[in-house]
């Protein structure tokens, strides 16, 4: 049976009759530990966490602090049970010891959902950085045989599967529904009938949970696939791969951003694709353009790509221009080195993005640069933009390779600066095919 | 048994919750399921004062209809079933109208834009044109839902990770 009992106006004393006590001091919105003691007789048997967890459970809207002397090592580790985190140092604190300072904050989880274009994926988030869980369900392997992404089949499947990949994910993280903080899911943009299934879902558990729902963008968790496991330096510049977007961002801190440029035709996924179809490749193409390209040699002669002073790019000359070369080939009777003509077009496509967002980088002085998107995850890109970074002296981040195709750990990172702003969504959020960031 | 009815197979949506012979009934007409069905269910939820989990049965038509349409209640009685681990029955469309109603000889038509989906009680399919099932006699497309009720009585819960869509037609690309 805890008691409190106030001291004076700031101090209160929460006691447990013969065993302990904490007193605790109430300044503005600070709440600060100043004294734990339990009788010597009843150490260890879980007081002092059970008075604790009464002040915390009951302060909720108070930031929590206290010192520990860096040599109590139960105490320390008592706290960190508790959820506080070591956020400073006072040397020589307690004499020749170190005090630690801690403040108290709660692990943040947050089930996510992303169900944009042909992967159904749900993944648990601690924090906005920590991958507890995740599950991709890829229907890849069904629509091969269509050579592309069948938009009625992908929502089919969704449905289908969505039961499945939250049940896997969840037994994956050993959690509950009621662990979550938060429900969050990819709303917009996307194919409209897959974006829904997820929505829905992450709407219900909303609803049954009475917990809050995020939306999120998808192409703002392309770039938050830079959180996971990796803190952002601002001002950054953020580039876009991927197979339905080709953009320059500017990025002066994590609320403020600016389009510099885009595409002004098709994506570059979506241009590998195609490339890959001409020459008969299997879908999805671009990862069979890649792996040809590493076997061959830059031999046929490509296009410049928009050579201007923009920050746009352009991918459907280059596109033409293979088309073009491929059919007289065949006209006279000759085959094309596949081999040569993949690497061929990937050097010229990997210059035309160096060189854009080389541009961006000087242009803006910014150092620092995160690649992003399902394009990402191709090595030679990746080899070439980190050398001209290194050129210029620009750090470069890319997320590993798994989080750069689509799954919902990019959207649960992306969610968690939404949940402790409480830009919260309402049950009545609808998909979105095409949205801006 | 007290049930959650969902029916999102065209462009009324309709929600019953049905304790024992209470049924509460909201419909709305909506061009966007997305924007209407949770909000709905939420307003119903809390003019009675009730949560999801005292439910112990949910009933969702699964089509013919709209795919989209179909998708939404599906997803969202999937979700709620899995959650709460609560069984989860499915009715198809033409089903639910057909038990509904007390003729004899009974068919249920549901017109969408180039055809026909034609139920009866021995088979479903769709079609272009009504020519070859002139004996029979159309029932009204309305639901009554202790009749559905009764119904379901006498058929069993469906695996929820195993619940599909009834789409009757066949589209292009699966031809």
């Amino acid at each position: 049976m805890i008691e409190e009992i106030k001291i004076n106006e700031f101090d209160t004393k929460y006691f447990i009759k013969d065993i302990g006590y904490v007193i605790i001091r109430k300044l503005y919105e600070h709440l600060d530990i100043t004294d734990v003691y339990i009788n010597e007789d009843k150490r260890r048997q879980g007081y002092a966490y059970k008075i604790l967890k009464y002040i915390i459970d009951n302060n909720s809207n108070y930031k929590i602090m206290l010192e520990v002397n860096e040599i109590n090592t139960p105490a320390i580790n008592l706290y960190k049970k508790l959820g506080f985190k070591k956020i400073s140092e006072r040397e020589k604190y307690y004499k020749d010891k170190t005090a630690l300072i801690m403040e108290y904050s709660k692990d943040i989880y947050i089930l996510a959902i992303e169900s944009s274009c042909d992967e159904t994926s749900v993944s648990i988030v601690k924090n906005g950085t920590e991958d507890i869980a995740t599950i991709i369900n890829s229907q890849i392997d069904i629509h091969k045989n269509y050579g592309g992404v069948v938009p009625e089949i992908a929502s089919r499947k969704h449905m289908e599967n969505i039961t499945i990949v939250l049940d896997e994910c969840l037994k994956k993280a050993n959690m509950k529904f009621e662990d979550m903080d938060a429900f969050a899911c990819t709303y917009a943009p996307g194919l409209t009938g897959s974006l829904l299934v997820g929505l829905e879902c992450a709407k219900t558990l909303s609803l049954i949970y009475n917990k809050p729902f995020i939306k999120v963008n998808h192409m703002l968790g392309h770039i938050s696939a830079n959180k996971i496991n990796n803190t952002l330096k601002y001002p950054l510049i953020s580039l876009i791969v991927s197979g339905g977007h080709t953009d320059l961002i500017f990025m002066e801190d994590e609320n403020n951003s600016k389009y510099l440029g885009s595409t002004l035709d098709d994506a570059i996924g979506e241009c590998y694709d195609k490339v890959a179809k001409i020459l008969g490749l299997e879908y999805p193409g671009g990862p069979n353009v890649e792996k040809l390209a590493l076997s061959g040699k830059d031999t046929y002669k490509m296009p410049i790509i928009l050579n201007d002073e923009s920050y746009n790019f352009s991918f459907s000359g280059i596109k033409s221009h293979v088309n073009n070369l491929v059919h007289n080939e065949h006209q006279r009777g000759n085959e094309v080195n596949k081999e040569d003509l993949c690497r061929s077009f990937q050097d010229a496509v990997t210059e035309h993005l160096v060189s854009k967002t080389k541009k961006a980088l000087l242009d803006y002085n910014v150092k620092y640069l995160l690649i992003a998107g399902g394009v990402a995850s191709n090595s030679h890109i990746r080899e070439e933009l980190q050398k001209m970074c290194n050129s210029i002296n620009v750090e470069m981040h890319v997320p590993d390779k798994k989080y750069c195709t689509d799954n919902a750990t990019m959207i649960g990172a992306a969610a968690y600066p939404l949940y402790l702003k409480g830009e919260f969504a309402t049950l009545d959020t609808n998909a979105k095919s095409n949205e801006n960031i | 048994m007290n049930t959650l009815f969902i029916d999102t197979h065209d462009e009324l949506i309709t929600v019953s919750f049905i304790f024992k012979n209470n049924i509460f009934t909201k419909e709305v007409i909506s061009e966007s399921h997305s924007t209407h069905l949770l909000p709905l269910i939420n307003d119903m939820l809390n003019e009675k004062n009730i949560k999801l989990n005292d439910f112990n049965r949910i009933v969702v038509v699964n089509g013919p209809g709209s795919f989209t349409g179909i998708r939404i209640g599906l997803t969202v009685a999937k979700t709620i079933s899995y959650s709460l681990n609560i069984p989860i029955y499915t009715i198809s469309s033409l089903k639910a109208y057909l038990v509904s109603s007390d003729i004899d000889n009974k068919m249920c038509v549901i017109e969408d834009s180039k055809g026909y989906y034609v139920g009866t009680n021995d088979f479903e399919i769709y079609t272009d044109s009504l020519e070859d099932y002139k004996n029979y006699n159309r029932v009204d497309n309305k639901l009554d839902i202790l009749k559905i009720m009764d119904y379901i009585d006498t058929i069993k819960p469906v695996n929820v990770h195993g619940v599909k869509a009834n789409y009757v037609k066949v589209i292009e690309a699966l031809k």
